[in-house]
């Protein structure tokens, strides 16, 4: 029997040549004692076919951001403002229902842990069948074809023989894939990947970062990526953006980001980090020190006046303590909310 | 956003009337059941100043008369106050409630710390015996320890502790046999400590939380089952008013034609037991959530 | 100049677990979790341990403290063989070797203030008593970058970094020889594991301390280390100083492990070979060299053949037949 036939790419339902464009998201947690935004004033735009990094360290808010855009945020949380469109339809406006129609359909998540993020009781091809069921109109032996050729297409080798596994029966690496290929089995317009990597050993890690950006050239699915590692970041997206205590730090393609990092946090970051050295060259040039950003991340419900990085920032003078810094195009394409962007420490 | 373990810090800091009256609105049926508890436990400390009468002095004239103003309750067939004894009564029944869970607790803290922390055959043997324990109703069993002990207050406390042990001693174990298992304990080892030393001030600290709401919860279940042996004969004897005993003596003869011997007693029973289900229900929402942050 | 003697000498170090077949009692096989391992670390020399899961690295750090028993092989500490001491025995010597942790949260006891803690290692090994106790536990305190005040704080009052940091304390206050930093910094955020690698090196420059490092993050390993070894599937398949095993990488497996780390630049085009296949289990390695699977230049005799550590270099040593005269 022939297999049944790739849909290819969804048409899109009107608007234009985003496949995900966010604006001013802001995400708010009511707690007893008062509230605290997770994410604000959260804007880009992710364009078919791209991947859009979003850095940053833990409590940032970028996998709070994603959960926004999912209408995943968990209680006491609520999205508070904004607007987020999937190729021009606007995902806050939905009712629940309408909303779980594009889940897992038209927009995809997977999530760092693949052991937890699937059903250990049901084999790998059911979730996946049960997935493609839900969105497509198909028998349930297409949907086991189509659970089948999914499996093979993040090669995960025998998958007729895998797909009858449970998940605990396969290594952290191919549940990793397992979850991917779920995620992809009804052909989203956006894929969004919350640290896919962190967990996995690094020879692991190449193989489905390798895989991610083939599937995703082969589909034409924009890829919404979220790590804090630099290198991820550097090997995979096309534009970036650094996030501190909920809001845009920085943004940038990434060539430019790495090259002329204008904020002092995405300088920090990129300064803290140890860079594997592979050539004489670079080992010569290695530090002796890390450099390291002084302080810690404020806690959100108190942040300080001004601009929110200022009690870490080497730069920082009086009128940054006092005034938030606007965010503005520095160079083309590259925007930073900074008032003494590209400097070097003061005094 | 901020943690659990930050929000009970949070919840530290501020004033007790504050935080006492947060509690109270997030949990009211819990309240309620403290409430309750409170007012037992202040009848039985203050007995004497909120009764009139001897609760052990009978007067026949009085014998089976009504709720009035002097005998706010009435009177038994022995024409004892009732009132009297019901406040005695919650002594009694606060002393082997109290007494017989503490006791079980305590012995069930151990047996299930040597249980988890030392597994093997220690565990294996402990486990099975507690199984048999656990296997026969409560009621039984203090039934059987009570009768081969004889009836006194200080046998009704251990027959009823006894019964308990199996319990409180799963809960330690489970705890232990997770917290063993936590890097600090082995931290602990690699600075040098004895096991001992290990068990009893890194493990028994982390365990012990969980106990604090089953006690409260079995509490309940002592004052049941004292009420229940007393009303069969074993349990707490003469002199000591039980309201178990009051519902024996009373029950078959007397409940229609004076039913006050029967409802005040019944009523007592369920009052305590109640609020201290509350009062457990509750503790455990307060308390599990934070444990698992 | 004489060498002064290695802090640590390990030699043939074996752990093997038995799987054991219900109440029978009958052994299913066995887990090689580590096959025959040997290395040295002197004084003031980091060794760093680098792997993926199921390498074992984990079971060398806890088997070299003696909070795993070593199956077979000997553990020399300032060369006293510490390997089948009683436990009483073992006691001072624990003093001179340290352990800290991957996680921060769960290795430090949520009941106790972050000071008492570390009183309480003070205490049980009797170098101090009250006062002198307490300077002691403040200095230390000062030493990881932590105030006085805040030895009153329970653990969930800090973040992780700080965490971290009174683990380190803990350690320190005993004057140990030697840290094994099993994952140290894995846990934590990428800005606050440059603070906390800058003091560990700090440290070790201060007090001449000798670091057996830990970690699964390369670039964090090469910064770190003064030599390097590589484990694969219980075995120690590589072995250098830091800049000859980065720089000329001679074992297959060392050569992909460097070839997946991801670089933070985007300039940087290389063309990386992905080595494929999963990690195989323990419980069921490949015969031969365990790598044979995986191993872009494999041939008959690495199917067959356990291959040897082997000299290739002046202190760079490696396991692979490949390299073999």
């Amino acid at each position: 029997m022939s297999p049944t036939p790739h849909p290819g790419p969804l048409p899109q339902a009107g608007g234009g040549g985003e496949a995900l464009d966010v604006e001013n998201l802001r995400t708010r947690f009511f707690l007893r004692r008062g509230a605290f935004d997770a994410v604000s004033g959260v804007s880009f735009q992710l364009k078919r076919g791209e991947t859009l990094a979003l850095v940053g360290e833990s409590g940032c808010g970028k996998s709070m951001t994603a959960l926004s855009i999912m209408r995943l945020v968990p209680e006491p949380g609520r999205v508070i403002g904004g607007t987020v469109r999937l190729a021009g339809e606007s995902l806050l406006a939905l009712d629940e229902a309408a909303m779980r129609g594009l889940r897992g359909n038209r927009i995809s998540m997977i999530f760092q842990e693949p052991m937890t993020s699937l059903n250990p009781v049901l084999t790998v091809g059911s979730q996946i069948e049960e997935a493609v069921r839900l969105h497509q109109d198909l028998s349930r032996s297409a949907a086991r074809e189509r659970a089948v050729e999914m499996l093979r297409l993040v090669r995960i080798p025998e998958p007729a023989r895998r797909a009858r596994d449970y998940p605990h029966q396969l290594s952290g690496g191919m549940r990793q894939r397992a979850m991917i290929a779920m995620a992809l089995s009804s052909h989203p317009q956006v894929l969004i990947a919350d640290e896919p990597t962190t967990a996995l050993d690094v020879t692991i890690q190449a193989q489905i970062l390798d895989l991610m950006l083939g599937l995703q050239q082969e589909l034409g699915t924009a890829m919404l990526l979220i790590t804090h590692d630099l290198g991820v970041v550097a090997e995979t997206a096309q534009r970036v953006v650094v996030m501190y205590a909920g809001r845009k730090v920085e943004e940038a393609a990434v060539e430019d980001l790495f090259a002329n990092p204008l904020h002092p946090y995405t300088r920090g970051l990129m300064a803290s980090v140890p860079k594997l050295a592979i050539s004489a060259e670079d080992f010569s040039q290695a530090a002796g020190r890390l450099q390291e950003i002084e302080g810690t991340v404020p806690p959100l419900a108190s942040l300080p006046e001004g601009c929110v990085f200022a009690p870490r920032c080497p730069r920082a003078d009086d009128r940054c303590r006092a005034v938030y810094p606007p965010y503005e195009e520095m160079q083309p394409g590259h925007f930073a909310a900074c008032w003494h962007p590209g400097e070097a420490a003061h005094g | 956003m901020a943690s659990l373990a930050e929000r009970r810090v949070d919840l530290a800091r501020e004033g007790f009337w504050s935080r006492t009256g947060f509690l109270i609105r997030r949990y009211p049926l819990g309240a309620a059941g403290a409430l309750i508890m409170v007012v037992f436990v202040l009848s039985a400390a203050f007995a004497p100043w909120i009764t009139e009468f001897d609760p052990l002095s009978t007067n026949s004239r009085l014998s089976l008369a009504p709720p009035s103003l002097e005998h706010w309750m009435g009177a038994d067939f022995m024409g004892r106050d009732i009132y009297s004894r019901i406040v005695y009564g919650a002594r009694v029944s606060l002393a082997v409630g109290v007494g017989s869970t503490a006791l079980g607790c305590a012995i069930g803290v151990v047996v299930g710390l040597l249980s988890g922390y030392l597994g093997g055959w220690v565990d294996l043997a402990v486990q099975r015996v507690s199984d048999i324990l656990q296997a026969l109703p409560l009621l039984v069993l203090a039934l059987v320890m009570s009768a081969s002990l004889g009836p006194s207050l200080r046998n009704t406390i251990i027959a009823i502790s006894i019964p308990l042990i199996p319990y409180a001693a799963r809960v330690i174990r489970a705890n232990t046999l997770a917290v063993r298992e936590l890097a600090f304990v082995e931290a602990a080892r690699a600075v040098g400590m004895s096991e001992l030393r290990i068990a009893v001030r890194h493990v028994l600290p982390n365990t012990i939380a969980p106990l604090i709401v089953l006690a409260t919860a079995q509490l309940g279940s002592a004052i049941l089952t004292e009420a229940s042996l007393s009303f069969l004969g074993l349990g707490v004897p003469e002199p000591y008013p039980s309201w178990g005993r009051m519902l024996s003596e009373s029950a078959a003869e007397y409940v229609r034609t004076a039913p006050w011997l029967v409802i005040f007693p019944g009523l007592a029973i369920s009052l305590a037991v109640f609020g201290t289900n509350l009062l457990g229900d509750a503790l455990r929402d307060v308390l599990d959530p934070r444990q698992r942050a | 100049m004489a060498e002064a003697s290695p802090v640590l000498e390990v030699a043939g170090l074996r752990k093997h677990y038995d799987l054991r077949k219900r109440l029978f009692r009958r052994a299913a096989g066995q887990v090689r979790a580590v096959e025959d391992v040997s290395f040295d670390i002197a004084e003031g020399e980091t060794l760093g341990l680098v792997g993926e899961s199921g390498c074992g690295k984990s079971t060398v750090a806890r088997t070299v403290l003696r909070l795993i028993e070593p199956t077979d092989g000997s553990i020399r500490l300032e060369g006293q063989d510490i390997t089948t001491l009683s436990r009483a025995a073992m006691r001072p010597y624990r003093r001179q070797m340290q352990i800290i942790f991957q996680d921060p949260f769960s290795s430090l006891n949520p009941r106790m203030t972050a000071g008492a803690i570390v009183a309480e290692a003070v205490e049980v090994h009797g170098i101090a008593r009250g006062r002198e106790k307490w300077a002691l536990v403040e200095d230390v305190f000062a030493q990881v970058g932590l105030r006085p005040a805040q030895m009153r704080l329970y653990p969930h009052e800090f973040s992780g970094g700080q965490r971290q940091r009174i683990c380190i304390a803990r350690a320190l206050a005993l004057s140990p020889r030697l840290i094994v930093g099993d994952e140290p910094v894995s846990a934590l955020d990428v800005s606050i594991q440059a603070q906390v690698i800058n003091l560990m090196m700090d440290l070790q420059r201060e007090k001449r301390l000798s670091y057996l490092f830990i970690a699964h993050d390369l670039a964090v390993v090469q910064h770190i280390s003064h030599r390097v070894a590589v484990m694969y599937l219980g075995r120690i398949v590589e072995q250098a100083d830091t800049r000859s095993l980065f720089l000329r990488p001679q074992h297959p497996y060392t050569e992909a492990l460097l070839a997946a780390v991801p670089i933070a630049d985007p300039r940087v085009k290389r063309s990386k070979r992905i080595v494929q296949g999963d990690v195989p289990s323990p419980i069921a390695p490949p015969p031969g060299c365990a790598f044979h699977t995986r191993c872009p230049y494999a041939f008959a005799r690495c199917k067959i053949e356990i291959p040897q550590l082997a000299e290739v270099a002046p202190g760079h040593q490696v396991a692979c037949h490949l390299r073999e005269g």
